[in-house]
């Protein structure tokens, strides 16, 4: 049974809210980039990729409204299959236009599109996308918590400085760099468990968070664990980031 | 041999099993792998002839759109010819295409050869499309006057053409003229509609153009029927994404330091003086990206590419244009919620693309997560800060350019960059506070609907501040205001509204119909009264200096009398001027009347002032129908009418029949034109008046109209009600003297009777000085100043005759006369009945019953 948030969520984008698909491509478009570029196996070109835009996501493909998402599907996998049909059915139109030739693709090479038709998701995509969610919530929290206080949040967790040095730096007390960091901690917890529940369609996907110590139960000794996940998390999806290195496109 | 026998058994008996449980993943494989062969050579069958049947479709169409070609010559249809001209050479190329790839690429795919054709099938055709345009502009779209090309970049995202020139002399010229000197080599972006360009680039590209012009940044332009081009500077030079990689490779891996780092930080803070300029003329960039910014020769960083500047008032919707990663998502959230540019803060969203660059700056890459982005590389912790402020929640950026170019300032020119604390920071003055107090709960005045994920709303759209209460020590408290103009809240389940301390009452203007007992107004008038007087006392103080001079240097004792004439003199002045001129002091001279009603109201503006009238039907209908002819109408730009802005619009086409000349369907081209200029300022905004009357006295479609009729949202007189204004392209009429209508203070009734402020003005004088209002009053006003200017003439004489004589009278005596006018002797008796404060004469001697007896009312 899906929560109200997932279920308001899917209905915004079934109702072709282009907010709605803003944010899922702000969340997770570089994960789907990474994977499809996967797929490709180098045959798509990265400018192939990132000419995908958010009016490509607003022209949905049937795949969404038929798609139930209740039927047991993590929200992972329907996010792939969506992926694979609306980007899929974009690359083709935009090789066909270019060929002038017609809607049906008559490419160099459309091999990918079969090898990657049954590709289920793996290991790494589900980190991938659980890491995209952990960065979703860290960047709400940026915008909702005060400037300094998610900065002293930054330099102790995010970049590993030490109190004292925070402190130092911010030309504060330790004391004080504590309070902020529970503050901002406090306040991540909560968007983690929004996004987490917003994003997840299976009770398995609801339990990540706890599987990934990130518990949502605050006490003093799960702060320092939770930190550390956060942490982890964080730089891991950095450097996913470097590594796929999609650059920017005007629009 | 027995042993071996059963040694050999049991290998045997162990490789079958082995044998046994791996077969199937074997034969798995091996069965895979012949599917992928059988279908390797199918797609290889399968592509061979799918492309022979395109090559034979290919040449058989191509031979079908020849004959077309052809009649179409013959008959004279240009365009069509064009266009099936073009098909036939599409269809060639896909004719090519099928022969590559049955000579090459599907053998070559098929012997597993793909990397050996990736260049030919990816790479060529790529470099191809990011190839500069041709060097010479297109027959088409023609050569430019006055300009010669010498050379063309690759164009941008936005459509145009990009050619260097090189200016005539009589060029050259112009620009030396306008400040532009010793420019050799200009760039010229032109946009063709034959050469592809579409209508909307050029209008996006041209809207901006005047307000570029002004800051220099554009030094010609031409819009023709079918072609638009402007001129700017050209900036020799790399862009600094390769000067980034040019920094980075002299510093080494681990980060910019030492001269780099200083030169790299000297690139964004001329970006972000450059931005300052944009800002304070009224522009945004809205593409501030590393290949933007041109490193020229100077060593200074030009920012370049005007293609999607935009004013900041501007009234057009927003819209997503700009390079993903150096454009702030919030831009992108709003853009995606309609809002338009004038509510937005398009200075902050440079402030972001500057952050953005900074760091790409820094780690020589691009801040894929925003704000969040990880700077990996050496940098020092406060230029990391700056980073982060810069594109951090718009609210808590930095507000200006200017304010992040303070502390980048700072960093660069700090001895030691990484000894820099951000604590030290300009904008952090001084650091944190140690002890930071319990933040007080929000209150907030509508029970806040979360939606996760939702985006915050934005504080620059209309949404009235919450008034800040004290903590209550029962937690959050919920209010809702009931007058958003004075913040008078009611607390919920307390009872009585708050009034906060820092609101303004209402200034409320009796109007026509309510007038107050006489007293409270004469008070009002001789209050007014008295503060027109200081006012004209000091214009004579000039002349008059001894006056105030002589007061204080007597000292008050000896100055009492003289003060308690003066007083009554000036008492009557007060009352005939409060009687008479309540209307003068809220007159404002430099623009007319200036006064505010408690109802809707109407201004009325022409060339030399900005009036307020009454808002009634019948004073809009009279303006309307009777006074204008060819009045365009704008209708609430702002958007905040709801059912008010049916009604206005009712209103006004029930004018139209009855004979108005107001266009009660305005030509939205015009209506853009117009918001373009003042976005949804008006009415009352006095620059956006005036830039409005001169678009009525002095462009082309602004002659045709006598007069502008704005219908804006809600106002401070009338918070249920549009507002109107009405700009006449010439002086504008008076209201109709005949009829009850309010002007100010002043009223005139039905019988041309002027009533101020509930007394009746002589209508005697009214007509010597005619129906001119504001005329009459300053002529009034004019003669007052002189017999205040005579009065205060004869009580300085009055002042100095009686000082004199007290004087002798204290000689002639041998005494003192007190403060209050007790007098004393020489022996120092007290006179029992002191004088009275009315008599006008002072006692001459101390004492005298003549003083007390002989007292005789002032006259």
């Amino acid at each position: 049974m899906l929560n109200a948030l997932t279920t308001g969520f899917v209905n915004r984008l079934r109702a072709r809210d282009s907010a709605a698909w803003f944010e899922l491509w702000e969340v997770f478009g570089p994960v789907l980039e990474a994977q499809l570029n996967k797929w490709g196996k180098g045959r798509i070109g990265r400018e192939t990729v990132r000419d995908l835009s958010q009016e490509t996501l607003a022209a949905l493909s049937d795949s969404i409204d038929r798609y139930d998402p209740s039927k047991g599907a993590r929200f992972s996998t329907w996010l792939l299959a969506i992926a694979k049909h609306t980007l899929g059915d974009e690359i083709d139109k935009r090789m066909a236009l270019k060929r002038n030739s017609g809607r049906k693709a008559a490419a160099l090479d459309e091999a990918w599109m079969s090898q990657a038709g049954g590709a289920a998701p793996s290991a790494e995509y589900e980190a991938a996308i659980f890491r995209a969610k952990v960065t979703a919530a860290l960047k709400m929290v940026e915008r909702e918590t005060d400037f300094a206080d998610f900065s002293v949040y930054r330099m102790r967790v995010l970049d590993g400085t030490s109190g004292k040095d925070v402190a130092l730096s911010l030309g504060t007390s330790e004391p004080t760099v504590s309070r902020r960091l529970a503050r901002v901690r406090q306040t991540l917890r909560a968007r983690l468990s929004e996004v987490i529940a917003m994003y997840s369609f299976t009770p398995e996907e609801l339990g990540e968070a706890e599987r990934n110590g990130l518990a949502s139960d605050p006490n003093k000794a799960s702060d320092a664990l939770f930190d550390e996940a956060i942490g982890e998390l964080y730089h891991c999806a950095m450097q996913s980031q470097r590594a796929w290195g999609s650059g920017p496109t005007s629009s | 041999m027995a042993f071996a026998g059963i040694f050999g058994t049991i290998l045997l008996v162990l490789a079958a099993m082995v044998g046994v449980i791996l077969l199937p993943f074997a034969l798995w494989k091996f069965f895979k792998g012949v599917g992928w062969f059988v279908s390797h050579i199918f797609t290889f069958v399968g592509g061979m002839v799918g492309d022979t049947l395109r090559l034979v479709g290919g040449v058989i169409t191509s031979i079908i759109f020849v004959p077309l070609v052809v009649m179409n010559v013959a008959i004279g249809r240009w365009s069509a010819s064009k266009h099936f001209w073009r098909s036939f050479q599409d269809e060639i190329v896909g004719v090519g295409h099928a022969v590559y790839r049955l000579a090459i690429g599907h053998p070559a795919r098929l012997l597993m050869l793909t990397p050996l054709t990736e260049g030919l099938e990816r790479r060529i055709p790529q470099a191809l499309a990011q190839a500069p345009t041709r060097d010479t502009p297109s027959k088409r779209s023609g050569a430019f006057d006055g300009y010669t090309i010498i050379g063309s970049l690759k164009g941008g995202g936005s459509g145009g053409k990009l050619y260097i020139a090189e200016p005539d002399r009589m060029k050259q010229s112009a620009f030396a003229r306008r400040g532009h000197e010793g420019l050799t080599k200009v760039v010229i972006k032109a946009f063709s509609v034959q050469d592809g360009s579409t209508l909307p680039q050029i209008v996006r590209e041209s809207r901006a153009l005047e307000a570029a012009r002004e800051l220099g940044l554009v030094l010609d332009h031409e819009l023709t029927g079918d072609r638009f081009f402007y001129v700017m500077p050209y900036v020799p030079g790399d862009c600094l994404s390769v000067v980034t990689e040019r920094l980075h490779a002299r510093s080494g891996a681990n980060g910019l330091s030492g001269v780099q780092l200083a030169l790299g930080l000297g690139y964004i803070s001329d970006l972000l003086a450059t931005l300052n300029r944009y800002h304070g003329a009224g522009l945004w960039h809205k593409d501030i990206k590393p290949d933007n910014i041109i490193v020229g020769p100077d060593g200074r960083a030009h920012l370049v590419d005007l293609g999607l500047v935009t004013p900041l008032r501007s009234a057009m919707t927003l819209t997503t244009h700009g390079t993903e990663y150096f454009r702030d998502p919030e831009l992108v959230r709003l853009a995606l919620r309609g809002v338009k540019v004038h509510e937005v803060p398009g200075v902050k969203f440079d402030v972001y693309g500057a952050g953005a660059c900074l760091f790409s700056l820094i780690e020589h890459s691009f801040p894929a997560h925003g704000g969040l982005s990880q700077i990996s590389r050496k940098c020092p912790e406060a230029l990391r800060w700056i980073v982060r402020r810069s594109m951090a929640d718009i609210e808590q950026r930095y507000s200006s350019a200017n304010e992040m170019l303070a502390d980048l300032e700072f960093v660069r020119q700090a001895p030691d960059a990484f000894a820099v604390t951000p604590a030290q920071l300009p904008s952090m003055s001084g650091g944190f506070v140690d002890d930071l107090p319990e933040a007080p709960e929000p209150v907030s005045f509508t029970p806040p609907v979360r939606e996760a994920g939702a985006p915050r709303p934005f504080a620059g759209t209309p949404v009235p501040p919450a008034p800040v209460a004290p903590a209550s020590p029962r937690g959050k408290r919920m209010i809702s205001v009931t007058d958003w103009w004075t913040g008078r809240y009611r607390v919920e389940g307390e009872g009585a509204p708050v009034t906060p301390a820092h609101a303004k009452p209402h200034s409320r203007v009796v109007p026509v119909g309510e007038r107050r007992p006489a007293a409270d107004q004469l008070r009002s008038a001789r209050e007014r009264a008295s503060a027109a007087q200081s006012r004209a006392r000091q214009r004579m103080s000039g002349r008059h200096g001894r006056m105030t001079a002589g007061y204080t240097s007597r000292g008050s004792n000896k100055a009492f009398w003289p003060a308690v004439m003066s007083f009554v003199f000036l008492f009557i002045i007060i009352g005939v001027a409060g009687l008479l001129l309540p209307g003068m002091f809220v007159l404002n001279r430099s623009s007319g009347y200036s006064t505010s009603t408690s109802g809707p109201t109407l201004l009325i503006s022409d060339s030399t002032r900005t009036r307020t009238v009454a808002m009634t039907p019948e004073i809009a209908a009279w303006y309307l129908r009777d006074t204008i002819d060819d009045s365009f109408v704008v209708l609430d730009p702002s958007g905040a009418l709801r059912d008010g802005e049916n009604e206005a619009m009712r209103f006004v086409s029930t004018l139209v029949d009855e004979g108005a000349d107001v266009d009660a369907e305005p030509d939205a081209d015009v209506e853009a034109s117009l918001l373009a200029i003042v976005g949804a300022a008006l009415p009352g905004n006095p620059e956006a008046t005036l830039d409005l009357l001169a678009w009525l006295e002095h462009t082309e479609i602004g002659w045709m109209y006598e007069g502008i009729v704005w219908i804006g949202g809600p106002g401070p007189g009338s918070p249920d009600a549009p507002t109107w204004q009405i700009i006449y392209a010439g002086d504008a009429p008076e209201p109709a003297p005949m009829e009850d209508v309010a002007v100010g203070d002043a009223s005139v009734d039905g019988e041309g009777e002027v009533w101020f402020n509930g007394a009746w003005l002589d209508s005697d004088w009214w007509d010597e000085v005619g129906t001119d209002h504001e005329e009459a009053i300053r002529a009034f006003t004019d003669s007052i100043e002189e017999g205040i200017e005579g009065l205060e003439d004869r009580i300085d004489e009055r002042i100095e005759d009686l000082e004199n004589r007290v004087r002798d009278g204290i000689r002639d005596a041998g005494g003192q006369m007190s403060l209050n006018g007790i007098s004393t002797t020489s022996s120092g008796a007290s006179c029992e009945t002191p004088c009275s404060p009315a008599c006008p004469d002072p006692c001459q001697t101390p004492c005298e019953e003549a003083c007390t007896t002989s007292c005789s009312a002032p006259s």
